[in-house]
């Protein structure tokens, strides 16, 4: 049966450096849970601490109501998928996949049935006698996830499993590890490092760095109205750019050098005068060849993809931005062209000077602060 | 096939404990008819030749006990049952053991003397009382005839070692660890005198006239006869038993300056597992009928009881041989520090 | 994984190390140390080092080990690197054999060698003979330097050649290109960039031939005459009938003991300052030797290698002519086997069996543990064992023997003339290497496997001997047959140690030549060469690189 985690106060120290501090989490029943973020913040660890491999120097860690802590790995009723897949060399696919069951103690008849009736989920029932090195990356992974889930653990943990797969394989195999955690309804703790994978796969996303949790919420929240300019950074693709917020007659006024937009969606309490920093994804700088007001920006170069074509500039300051647009009939826009570009207001998002709050509306983060 | 071999590497680790164990209980095999037991560990120094003839005859009269015989220099021996103090897996030890030894080895031998004592000739009576002398050794050159008479020489005695042409063919064994050695080197100090001048001063010439030092005793009889030195400072036995196989290029010869022997013996080892069969060997060697018999089957080693009576064809009659005495006691005595004089010359000769 | 604060099995296994290494390697070291520091009376003094320094007699021989190492290790580089050279650039009909032969060389017994060029270039040897007679040229004595020189290279230069065929091996095809596109061929490419890239294996495979030949004890002590060398040195005082001479045995055993690891830590140091990577992506393709070149190639290749053989099977020839004593008569016969039966043959063979594979197991359970404790869980405990385990690197054959007799030749564990106090020899002796290899093995597993198994519900204990363990059979297996070799042939401990009970096939060689009985020594000496042989070939057939991790 799958449970939900809970985790309070969470403490990782590797001898006198803490690693992770005082982190809370909650993880529903069923849900596919990714934590994401960039090398070294610690998801791996939160992971391994989760599985019983890294010791846990403070805090609780619950699988429903039963406090885990101290239970050995072994115990835990942990299904494990890793990064290089971890396939004993030395078995046949099947006996692989029944390793698990083996040691449950069951008998023969069953151990045999379900490890067969996962090898067909997993579609490498053809392969049930082939030993591992005659298996190709993608394959191993199904194998790995197979061993991992035939057990029925309590929840199924994966520690970046797509990393090793070249990148078409990865696209497929992210699908089959989303339908096949729904069809189970297993609770899945996911690690990556990759957000497009994350957004593909997820229900809830935890986004972190040096340790700490960000901003927990579905891709599209993370997307859409991230927690901070960090999420906001290293979710999809984002134009920085830095303005003003100006208070103009009780309504919010946006400067960013030339350019004065309304802002309509800015919190109560950030409805006063400051410097913000502005988060507009490319699709959201808005680059029309006929427009005559806007940010004044000049083009680096401009690249046809097909769909969209990206435009490259630069400000009156200097600085760079990228605009993708759809693509139009008729000629690109010429090299040291100037041009006027608009924003999309309701999809951009605005950030206090440090850059640690978003001010919009809108901003859903599940973070639980205790 | 690795699986396999892995298994079998298994089994037979298995068989390897079993039988380690079981060797190591071998040992006290108790059950006697005469209450003598049925096995012996003899720790000698003697040749294969001494070896055989006495097991034959001791075997005639103790058909039941086998005797396993470990071969070694005197100096391997004695650390070997020092080693084995404390679980002795030797039972005795027959030569290699002088009359110059004193109470060298007091710790490791049984204080036991043989019932025949008073048979042995007075010279040769223990003198530490657990040393049991049975045979003679009278120190001889062997030297190669082939070789001798390729290069024109004559070797009758000491003066002879000295001559050049020698030089890097006169082998002896080290007097530190082997009692052959350590028999000519006292030989020398009788005849020239003991620790002068004179004997220390020959020793010096003939270290540098290349002396060759062996780590084993019986090169200086066999690599002579094969022709790899010209002539070894030996002893009688071991050169006598070579011509007694048939060895037809080599002599022996005693020194004109004078020859000398010493007592040779054997001694029960303290906590010897076979006691009983040890003292029946120990008896053995030193009564009239053994010394006797052996002599006989032998004919190139001399024995101590007076009532013993051999033929010794191989070995020229006492009154061809130029006798000198021995002071046993100043060699007893002196031992360690003419043997560390030796060391020091040997050093610096040989630097 | 992190080490767990709980006490768990594997923290048993600690334990018991660290109290098995107390007693084994600590408690004889400590003795060896107590008895040095002692005259006879047992009062506290260093008047034995004053001793060994003081008398030429003694220093010397430090020497003498030294110079006779150095140029072992010329010669051996000498003559390895060519034929190593020619075995990796050029394809050579017959290859195989060479290897194998040469290898077969390295792993006999130590002084069976030495024995054999006695026997064909002693002063009445066979080839002495012939050259005196038929040619009449004389050939200098093979005793002494000259001996222990020719015998031990040609005994050791398979070290260089295994060593340099892996470095060569590793040398990508496309340096050699760019090498010859900028104008470097021929002997100066050789030279200037070949030797380069492959320095550290070289000195990696000099400083592994110094060693050997340094600790040497079979060839000195058959073949040195009066150039007497270090381990035969400690022998003789341990044997010496003066009462001090244990004491100074132990003091000459410290100073070997100082010395070794002297030499141990300098190659450590040598072998970082040369520390870069080399992935042969494409390996180099083999050219076929043409003309006078190519005939010289293959004399040079065969020449040596028959040279270097051709004692081994002098010997097994001569085990079957008749024999008396010292002296081989006309005619051919089982005679010397027939003696070899009464004179222990079946024990001898027995023993070594029971020896070599009793060792061996426990080594490589050992060694498998160890290794887990390690690279798995390396805490200061597992580095106090791993360190302690190399000790034996250090410490030459004969003073382990010694050491064994001072500790447990007396109360509390009394175990000499045992086949226990050998096995201890073989297992420390051998473990040290064992252990590395583990360790390289064992670090190329990833931990993610076991804690696959460990996630699936398998304890610690079984996930290691299920999965952990058959991973690294492979390494293990190969390293395992070579150390089998090196325990078989055996001999400075051994003679130490052994008695009539104990006798290994080695040991009855060894005997019978120190008692001039050739014929006998050639019959047990052939034996012995016959289980090398097989040994290797076993190895051979399952392990399918050439790659012999020594």
């Amino acid at each position: 049966m799958s449970v939900e985690i809970r985790i309070r106060h969470a403490l990782k120290k590797y001898g006198a450096a803490t690693i992770i501090g005082d982190l809370n989490l909650d993880v529903k029943q069923g849900e596919f849970f990714t934590l994401l973020g960039p090398s070294g913040c610690g998801k791996t660890t939160l992971l391994r601490m989760i599985a019983g491999f890294n010791t846990i120097e403070g805090g609780d860690f619950y699988f429903n109501d039963m406090r885990i802590n101290d239970l050995d790995p072994a115990k835990r009723n942990i299904g494990m998928v890793f990064q290089n897949y971890a396939i004993f060399p030395n078995m046949t696919v099947r006996k692989n996949v029944e390793f698990g069951l083996k040691n449950r103690k069951l008998p023969k008849e069953q151990v045999t049935e379900t490890a067969e009736k996962f090898l067909k989920l997993m579609k490498i029932d053809q392969l049930a006698d082939r030993m591992p090195d005659r298996l190709s990356g993608g394959q191993q992974q199904r194998v790995a996830l197979a061993r991992a889930l035939c057990i029925e653990p309590h929840v199924l943990l994966m520690d970046e499993p797509l990393s090793n797969l070249d990148a078409k394989l990865r696209v497929e195999m992210r699908t089959v590890i989303k339908e096949i955690q729904n069809d189970i309804g297993i609770t899945t703790i996911y690690v990556t490092h990759d957000q497009e994978e994350a957004m593909a796969v997820s229900d809830r996303i935890a986004v972190m760095k040096g340790g700490e949790i960000q901003h927990i919420g579905t891709p599209k929240n993370i997307y859409q109205r991230p927690a901070n300019l960090f999420v906001a950074s290293f979710i999809g693709r984002s134009n920085t750019l830095e303005g003003k917020l100006v208070m103009e007659g009780g309504t919010p006024h946006l400067h960013i050098e030339n350019l004065d937009v309304l802002v309509p969606n800015v919190q109560s309490r950030y409805q006063h005068d400051q410097n913000v920093i502005v988060s507009v994804r490319p699709e959201e700088l808005l680059m029309r060849k006929e427009a005559v007001t806007g940010l004044k920006a000049v083009i680096d170069d401009c690249v046809f993809l097909g769909l969209n074509t990206h435009y490259f500039m630069h400000l009156s300051d200097g600085k760079e931005v990228e605009s993708i647009m759809e693509s139009t009939i008729g000629n690109t826009v010429a090299k040291k062209t100037e041009v006027f570009l608009g924003i999309n207001t309701e999809k951009i998002n605005i950030f206090t000077e440090d850059g640690e709050a978003n001010i919009l509306d809108g901003v859903q983060n599940d973070l639980v602060k205790h | 096939m690795k699986r396999t071999l892995v298994f079998v590497l298994a089994i037979l680790m298995a068989c390897s404990f079993t039988f380690a164990q079981g060797t190591q209980e071998a040992a006290p095999a108790k059950a006697a008819d005469n209450g003598l037991g049925k096995h012996l560990v003899l720790y000698a120094t003697m040749t294969e030749n001494d070896l055989n003839n006495l097991l034959k005859g001791f075997n005639e009269k103790y058909p039941d006990i086998e005797v396993e015989v470990v071969n070694g220099s005197a100096g391997e021996l004695t650390a070997r049952i020092t080693a084995e103090k404390n679980k002795p897996q030797g039972d005795l030890m027959w030569g290699g053991l002088g009359n110059s030894d004193g109470d060298a080895y007091k710790d490791i031998f049984e204080a036991y003397l043989s019932p025949y004592e008073k048979e042995i000739m007075p010279d040769y009576r223990s003198n530490n009382g657990f040393y049991n002398f049975d045979h003679l050794s009278t120190i001889v050159f062997c030297v190669n005839t082939d070789l001798e008479k390729e290069l024109g020489l004559t070797i009758k005695g000491y003066k002879d070692l000295l001559n050049p042409v020698l030089k890097g063919r006169i082998v002896l064994s080290d007097p530190n660890s082997s009692s052959a050695a350590w028999n000519n080197l006292s030989n020398i100090m009788a005849v020239y005198g003991n620790d002068s001048k004179q004997a220390w001063d020959y020793i010096e010439a003939l270290m540098r006239n290349k002396l060759i030092i062996s780590t084993s005793s019986s090169v200086c009889f066999k690599s002579v006869q094969t022709g790899e030195y010209v002539v070894g400072l030996t002893y009688e036995d071991g050169a006598s038993t070579l011509l007694k196989s048939g060895a037809k290029n080599i002599r022996m010869v005693y020194p004109a300056e004078g020859a000398s022997g010493n007592a040779f013996g054997c001694a029960v080892i303290k906590g010897a597992p076979h006691e009983a069969a040890a003292k029946a060997m120990v008896d053995y060697l030193m009564s009239a009928d053994g010394q006797t018999h052996l002599g006989n089957a032998l004919g190139t080693l001399r024995f101590t009881n007076s009532k013993a009576s051999y033929k010794t064809p191989y070995l020229p009659a006492s009154s061809e041989i130029k006798w000198v005495t021995r002071d046993i006691k100043w060699l007893t005595e002196n031992k360690k520090q003419i043997l560390q004089h030796w060391n020091t010359l040997y050093a610096s000769v040989n630097k | 994984m992190e080490s767990r604060r709980r006490f768990d099995v594997w923290s048993g296994v600690t334990v018991m190390f660290l109290v098995l290494f107390f007693v084994i390697l600590v408690y004889p070291l400590f003795e060896i140390l107590r008895q040095a520091v002692r005259d006879e009376n047992g009062n506290f003094t260093f008047v034995q080092f004053a001793k060994f320094f003081s008398q030429p007699y003694y220093s010397k021989t430090i020497l003498n080990s030294f110079k006779v190492s150095i140029d072992i290790t010329l010669v051996t580089l000498l003559i390895g690197i060519p034929i190593s050279y020619f075995y990796s650039f050029y394809q050579l009909k017959g290859a195989k054999f060479l290897f194998v032969v040469s290898v077969l060389c390295c792993m006999s017994a130590p002084f069976i060698g030495a024995y054999s060029w006695i026997l064909l270039l002693g002063r009445s040897g066979v080839v002495t003979q012939f050259f005196e007679k038929v040619l009449g040229i004389r050939i200098g004595s093979i005793y002494g330097f000259g001996g222990i020189l020719l015998v031990q290279s040609l005994k050791l230069y398979p070290l260089v050649f295994i060593y340099m065929n892996g470095a060569f091996r590793n040398i990508d095809n496309t340096l050699i290109e760019a090498s010859a596109n900028l104008g470097c061929v021929g002997i100066r490419r050789f030279f200037k960039v070949i030797m380069k890239l492959c320095m550290p294996t070289v000195l990696a495979a000099s400083l592994l031939v110094f060693m050997r030949a340094f600790a040497d004890f079979g060839t000195p002590l058959l073949i040195g005459e009066n150039y007497r060398t270090f381990p035969v040195e400690i022998y003789n005082q341990y044997l010496g009938e003066n009462g001090t001479d244990h004491n100074f045995a132990a003091a000459i055993s410290v100073i070997a003991i100082v010395l070794t690891a002297l030499v141990f830590f300098i190659q450590k140091w040598a072998t970082s300052k040369f520390k870069f990577s080399m992935n042969a992506l494409h390996p180099v393709e083999k050219k076929t030797p043409h003309g006078v070149k190519g005939f010289l190639m293959y004399a040079y290749c065969y020449l040596l290698v028959v040279i270097a053989f051709v004692p081994q099977l002098y010997v097994v020839y001569l085990s079957f002519r008749n024999c008396d004593q010292a002296v081989f008569l006309p005619g051919y016969s089982m005679a010397n086997y027939q003696m070899a039966m009464h004179k222990l043959l079946g024990r001898s063979i027995k023993n070594t069996l029971v020896l070599g594979f009793g060792s061996l197991g426990i080594i490589i359970l050992f060694s498998v543990l160890i290794a887990y404790l390690v690279v798995r869980r390396p805490n200061f405990w597992n580095h106090s064992i791993d360190t302690l385990s190399m000790l034996p690197y250090i410490m030459p054959g004969s003073v382990i023997g010694i050491a064994l007799v001072l500790a447990f030749g007396k109360q509390p564990i009394v175990l000499t003339g045992t086949m226990m106090i050998m096995i201890i020899s073989l297992v420390i002796r051998r473990m040290p290497y064992t252990i590395r290899s583990a360790n390289a093995t064992l670090m190329q597993i990833p931990l993610s496997i076991e804690e696959a198994s460990i996630s699936l519900g398998t304890s610690k204990m079984k996930t290691f001997a299920t999965i952990t363990v058959p991973m690294m059979a492979n390494g293990i297996l190969s390293g395992a047959i070579l150390s089998w070799v090196s325990i078989v042939t055996e001999l400075s401990s051994a003679i130490i140690l052994y008695n009539n009970r104990t006798i290994t096939l080695t040991m009855s060689a060894y005997v019978a030549i120190s008692r001039g009985n050739y014929g006998l020594a050639c019959a047990f000496s052939a034996v012995l060469t016959l289980l090398t042989t097989l040994s290797l070939f076993v190895y051979l057939m399952l392990s399918k690189s050439e790659d012999i991790r020594l």
